[in-house]
């Protein structure tokens, strides 16, 4: 049985140190991620107000403890260390992964406190394929099957590379039969031979158009991830501007840098000042050369 | 899409527009209209085609309306268009293709423009949006517009078509513009303004009811008009009844601003009255909906079989389309009104089936004695029922017209009208047994794929998430014959904020 609203609710309060890292914390959290990634709206809510978001979600932060979102971009990635990471060896399986860095690229090392948090967006996964021609979905359907049986007789690779040269073969058909088209199917809308032939132009162009229009969607993806980039850009450096040097912490950084990727690299790291400490975390940044 | 000369765009101000022109589209329609829905006139228009034109009144040749009518004389004019020798098309069929695009552009930017001002309600309309191109397939989905409102000003509907996808029930009486009504009908307008946002302008007043039955309906398309800042599209079975007051309505309408408005054509006498009454100028704007016996005779325009029509599945199956090709005629994702009895309900369109024979989904429902309190109604419906995004305890099951292909590391997911591919699955076939079987939870899929196939639960959740925001799980809601208690739940909780 699936709780109520309010069970769920009081049921997700739990301790900070579990806020992130603890299973359900974590769930949580990616499925606001997963969400952030595909709804820009979504993402500049949980930029704006990442405790609400979180609460919404069925997540709620200890009282005191404060969040702050850090969202990577092709350029800058960021690392969060636990509040009790302190000795270098501690972020070489972290940093590990990262490498090798792309040239130009940063990693912005980033720590919770016991009182501020950080949420990292990471960049989003690849969306899936998508196929929206009916006769195409309609010859594939019988031979899917729920996989419950094992009775796989079409890879999906193959379905959907066949549906890519059937939607041309299907839009042709259409346009050569397109003044005797009658599929409004709905019957709640006049459709003229003139009204099927539009139908199927839009049809014959429907290739055309799903390739414009996926190279739209990327340029508009790139151009909201560059605009994210710079937002998160301008978010990371008002931090670090109002946090002071710890030379300590500097050096530990670089040296692990240094020791993980072989690479030269300058490394500046900061810790909260007083005022800043109930907001935040210690950031570092290796910017690679 | 961009006019240029020598275009010109005909839903709007058509002062600048050429007499000839106007005339050309006008008279291109009112031809067609009769070829399609008057067997006997086109049996005439194929033995003398120009004195069938003539007849009719009609300023064009039958070269003009040929390229309009047959296949192959059809694709030769789109050949000739595509090869840059669109002078060589009857400029009567070039101007009558971009008046169509015109108003499949209308229709397109009423689908598209709907933008409810609730982050919640916006979420779940473009998920119904999404599940009906899967439900439905993309041709039939793209005709519905998801209109954020329907109000009915009446009870019951006079006309009785024994095809009313809607299943209209028998007319009982409207509500009347009385001082009283009339102030609340403004109050409630403004709070479904305030609610939904000002994409409300884009809602209708008819539903399972006929706006003219309504001898007031005028007065309350405009205050609508006033309060919400459009004009609805008025639709009709009977605009020939009263030739008169439906003049007087298109004029009204038309000094509003108001693009499309449509006549069901029930009868081919309805036409004949109609074409007696008006001239093809004055029913430039006007879709003339072929819904007559004989449109349906030649196997085309075939109705929803939906509502009453289902009744007559067997009896009249050849003007209708197939229960396997079931569709539907709902065109509203949002809130349904009925003013006599102060009733609103959320609503979504599904296909029509015997669990759902009209064709949506509702939600929720309830009623109100004041415009205060339809504020608190759809914001509970909203808070209770509008779901933007999932959470960890969801239960998860995919609805049951979708079809999943596994293979070691993909996982495909298909529905009639809408597939989706996801890679870097690996085991696949476990993912699919899990989301087959309905009863757990993302959690619950999210650590099995963690502990069986080594996702990472940020993997598996971007799965489910897009899963979600496109329409594949099941959020059907309990039929209203059915035990809910028998229908499996499987997305439920209060939505986010």
């Amino acid at each position: 049985m699936t709780p109520t609203p309010q069970e769920r609710v009081t049921r997700d309060v739990i301790a900070p140190e579990e806020v992130l890292e603890g299973e359900r914390g974590s769930l949580v959290t990616g499925l606001v991620i997963a969400r952030a990634w595909r709804d820009p709206g979504y993402l500049a809510r949980l930029e704006d107000d990442p405790a609400g978001v979180l609460a919404a979600a069925g997540l709620r932060l200890p009282p005191g403890v404060t969040i702050r979102v850090f969202h990577d971009t092709e350029r800058v990635r960021h690392v969060a260390l636990t509040s009790l990471t302190s000795e270098p060896q501690e972020m070489l399986p972290l940093l590990r992964e990262r490498l090798p860095l792309p040239e130009g690229s940063e990693v912005r090392l980033i720590q919770h406190t016991e009182q501020a948090l950080c949420l990292v967006v990471p960049l989003a996964p690849a969306e899936p394929e998508a196929l929206t021609d009916a006769d195409v979905l309609r010859r594939l359907a019988p031979r899917a099957s729920v996989f419950a049986s094992g009775d796989v007789v079409q890879s999906v690779a193959e379905a959907f590379t066949a549906s890519e040269a059937t939607l041309v073969g299907a839009a042709e058909v259409s346009a050569e039969g397109s003044a005797q088209a009658s599929v409004f199917t709905s019957g709640d809308v006049v459709q003229s031979a003139a009204e099927a032939f539009v139908q199927s132009e839009a049809a014959l162009l429907g290739a055309a158009e799903a390739s414009a229009a996926t190279a739209a969607q990327s340029a508009a993806a790139a151009a909201a991830q560059a605009a994210a980039a710079t937002s998160v850009s301008t978010n990371t450096n008002q931090v670090t501007n109002t946090f002071a040097v710890a030379e300590a912490q500097v050096d530990a950084v670089a040296q692990a840098a240094v020791a993980v990727a072989g690479v030269e690299a300058e490394a500046v790291a900061t810790t909260t000042t007083a005022a800043a400490e109930a907001e935040a975390v210690a950031v570092a940044v290796i910017v690679l050369t | 899409m961009k006019l240029s000369a020598p275009y010109h765009a005909l839903l709007g101000d058509l002062s600048g527009v050429p007499a000839d022109y106007i005339r050309d589209v006008a008279h291109m329609k009112r031809f067609l209209e009769r070829w399609t829905m008057d067997p006997k006139y086109a049996e005439a228009f194929a033995a003398d085609a120009r004195a069938a034109l003539t007849a009719l009144g009609v300023s064009l040749t039958p070269a003009d309306v040929m390229p309009l009518i047959d296949p192959g004389l059809a694709t030769a004019a789109t050949r000739l268009v595509r090869a840059g020798r669109a002078a060589e098309v009857p400029k009567a069929v070039l101007r009558y293709r971009v008046f169509v695009q015109e108003k499949i552009d209308h229709r397109t930017r009423l689908r598209t423009g709907v933008v409810p001002a609730d982050p919640r309600l916006r979420a779940w309309r473009d998920r119904m949006i999404s599940r009906c191109t899967g439900e439905l397939g993309r041709d039939r989905a793209e005709q519905i517009v998801h209109a954020p409102a329907a109000i009915e000003l009446s009870k019951g509907c006079t006309v009785g078509c024994w095809f009313c996808g809607v299943a209209a029930p028998k007319f009982e009486h409207t509500w009347p513009y009385t001082r009283q009504n009339a102030a609340l009908w403004r109050e409630c307008l403004q709070v479904l303004g305030e609610v939904y946002g000002p994409s409300a302008r884009h809602g209708f007043l008819y539903w399972a009811t006929d706006p003219l039955d309504n001898p007031d309906y005028e007065r309350f398309l405009a205050d609508f008009r006033a309060v919400l800042g459009e004009c609805p599209q008025t639709t009709t079975a009977q605009g020939q009844k009263d030739i008169e007051r439906t003049r007087a309505l298109l004029k009204l309408a038309a000094s509003m601003d108001s693009k499309v408005d449509r006549f069901s054509i029930i009868a081919l006498n309805s036409l004949n009255r109609i074409h007696d009454g008006f001239t093809p100028e004055e029913l430039l704007r006007v879709e003339c909906v072929p819904q007559n016996k004989e449109a349906a005779q030649a196997g085309r325009y075939l109705k929803s079989n939906a509502g009453r029509a289902r009744a007559f599945a067997r009896k009249r199956a050849g003007e209708l389309v197939s229960e396997q090709q079931s569709s539907t005629i709902a065109c509203v994702s949002g809130f349904l009104f009925n003013m006599v009895d102060a009733s609103v309900r959320l609503i979504t369109p599904c296909n029509a089936s015997e669990r759902w024979p009209l064709g949506y989904w509702v939600l929720a429902s309830g009623t109100f004695g004041s415009a205060g309190e339809l504020r608190d109604l759809l914001r509970s419906m909203i808070d209770e029922h509008v779901r933007d995004g999932l959470s960890v305890l969801d239960r998860v099951r995919l609805r049951r017209d979708v079809r999943m292909v596994a293979e070691p590391d993909r996982l495909g997911v298909i529905s009639p009208g809408l597939g989706l591919s996801f890679e870097g699955q690996p085991m696949a076939g476990e993912l699919a047994a899990l989301l087959a079987d309905g009863t757990h939870t993302v959690e619950q899929v999210a650590l099995r794929r963690r502990s069986t196939a080594g996702v990472a639960p940020a993997g598996t959740l971007a799965v489910l998430d897009r899963l979600f925001a496109r329409g594949f799980l099941d959020e059907e809601p309990p039929a209203a014959a059915e035990d809910p208690g028998l229908v499996p739940l499987q997305v439920t909780g209060r939505a986010s904020r």
